[in-house]
């Protein structure tokens, strides 16, 4: 096991650990809010890559606009699912949501399949590598673990210190004390699922810088979203980032050693010993 | 003319009938209290009144206003303020949050200063842990917090639903006293199995029973009916 090696594969695994962060995070938002598992985040995941792909395309200058066009399409797109679909599922049976939500991710991946071909894409920045010995650091990897983690910073800033963060943390903890109190719940959801959304969309539309992406690539994203929001305790963002870390040198570390296609198999073994042991997740505490 | 008014009122769950024919009234001054056993539909009547519960018929008014049809969150905004059964404070938020999420109405949120030194001169413990996490509170601190919160909305009538629960006999007349003062300048509902000491601080007291209105007057009248005494008060 050479040194080099262990080091590349820290670096690869912190580096994707934020994109898992960051979609889990989207997840565990709209989870914590209104208690509804979004079963469609491979497909938006893929989407908001898709979206920061046709942004560059079509104005390859620079990085940046990809990902603001990437997140106020996605937060538009949010509002649109919230109250077309998701508004309907509020309260009914988890079968229904996941039905639901799955018949949605085959509308989405038939529709980019169909309007975009199968042909896996990328965004092809001309990001610079740096070579020290035998460790390589692209700052395309650098630049899309910046925005993560800004992006993180972010939501959790506005979570603790602005009114919206008080009142999104007030329906997480209890509806009906929050409309005691006057919030309109419905509106807090609708923003909720929006914000979740636009966290999905910018995960992939950093992803698409870095990785090649097509319609259907989106469910191992998603695959390691639910276990990052499990491990990293439902509702909790900061576990989030933590979770995502965690899976994704997991994940690295699986690639490099053995073989990628475990990875999945181990974040999910990781998923089940922590329901066993500690059910409350990482960061949660105990009942 | 009564600041609340409700007016033949039903309701249910499902199949079952909780309320039948509930009318009520709120003076525009001093305290009124709801007396009843669990499970006798006290939170339920609550609970139309802030727009939580639906009802099948009948009418409220309130401030010569029908409320019947405005949705629950609004409703705050119109003066009517609840201090839920169980509390009902955000835990993991801080005792400042929590009064801060009571100032909530577009109403409220221009008077926050005023408000908080209001509470904060009414109950000076809150002060003292404004930055303390609301769940790290004792019992009666968190009721304290509660109706500290129900205040900060500047309400027009206050209505409590058991502050009593769960706490000791003193921390129920420390509380219970503090509503009287308060009733004192704001209208007050009070729900309560706490028959003796509502019917102390209440001019007028309504008993429920099984959904229905069975017995209503002045306080100090109801106090030496043989019947509520026997019934509630196990003398």
């Amino acid at each position: 096991m050479s040194l080099e090696l262990l080091a590349q594969t820290i670096i690869n695994g912190l580096f994707i650990g934020f994109l898992f962060g960051l979609a889990g995070m989207g997840l565990t938002i709209i989870f914590g809010v209104m208690k509804i598992i979004n079963f469609a985040t491979g497909a938006m995941i893929m989407l908001g890559a898709y979206v920061g792909y046709w942004t560059y395309t079509y104005w390859p200058y620079s990085a940046i606009p990809g990902i603001i066009v990437s997140v106020g399409v996605g937060f538009l797109f949010g509002i649109l699912v919230y109250q077309v679909l998701v508004r309907r599922l509020i309260g009914k049976p988890l079968l229904t949501t996941l039905l639901v939500l799955f018949g949605l991710t085959s509308i989405l991946e038939n529709s980019m399949l169909n309007l975009w071909s199968p042909n896996p894409r990328s965004i092809p920045i001309d990001f610079p590598t740096y070579s020290y010995g035998l460790i390589s650091i692209s700052t395309s990897r650098v630049f899309v673990s910046i925005m993560a983690i800004v992006a993180t910073i972010l939501v959790l800033a506005v979570f603790k210190y602005t009114t919206f963060g008080r009142i999104i943390r007030a329906v997480i903890q209890d509806k009906i004390a929050a409309t005691l109190m006057g919030v309109d719940v419905n509106r807090v959801y609708t923003l909720g699922f929006s914000l979740g959304v636009t966290l999905t969309f910018l995960a992939g539309a950093l992803l698409a810088m870095v990785y090649p992406f097509e319609p259907f690539g989106g469910l191992p994203y998603a695959l390691m979203a639910f276990v990052v929001v499990v491990l990293g305790t439902l509702g909790n963002p900061v576990g989030c980032l933590f979770a995502g870390l965690i899976i994704g040198t997991v994940h690295s570390f699986v690639g490099s050693y053995w073989t990628l296609n475990m990875s999945p198999a181990v974040a999910y073994l990781i998923m089940i010993i922590t329901f066993l042991l500690r059910p409350q997740g990482l960061m949660g505490k105990k009942e | 003319m009564a600041l609340l008014e409700v007016k033949d009122l039903n309701t249910g769950y499902g199949p079952i009938q909780a309320l039948w024919s509930v009318s009520l009234n709120v003076e525009n001054k001093g305290i009124t209290t709801l007396l009843g056993a669990n499970g006798s539909g006290k939170s339920t009547f609550l609970h139309c009144i802030v727009g939580l519960q639906k009802l099948w018929s009948g009418d409220i008014i309130f401030d010569n206003k029908s409320i019947t049809s405005i949705k629950a969150n609004k409703r705050t905004d119109q003066g009517i303020s609840l201090v839920p059964e169980g509390r009902r404070i955000f835990f993991n938020m801080s005792v400042k949050e929590n009064l801060v999420m009571g100032a909530y109405t577009p109403n409220a949120r221009g008077k926050m200063d005023d408000s908080f030194e209001q509470v904060y001169a009414m109950f000076p413990v809150l002060k003292e842990r404004t930055g303390q996490r609301a769940g790290t509170l004792s019992g009666g601190e968190q009721q304290m917090l509660a109706i500290a919160r129900a205040l900060m909305s500047r309400p027009k009538l206050l209505m409590l639903d058991e502050v009593s629960t769960g706490l000791s006999p003193v921390l129920t007349t420390l509380v219970m006293d503090t509503l009287g003062k308060i009733g004192e300048t704001l209208p007050i509902l009070v729900v309560e199995q706490a028959v003796e000491k509502a019917l102390e601080i209440s001019h007028t007291a309504y008993v429920l029973e099984n959904g229905k209105i069975v017995m209503q007057g002045k306080s100090d009248e109801l106090k030496r009916d043989e019947n509520l005494r026997k019934a509630y008060m196990g003398i």
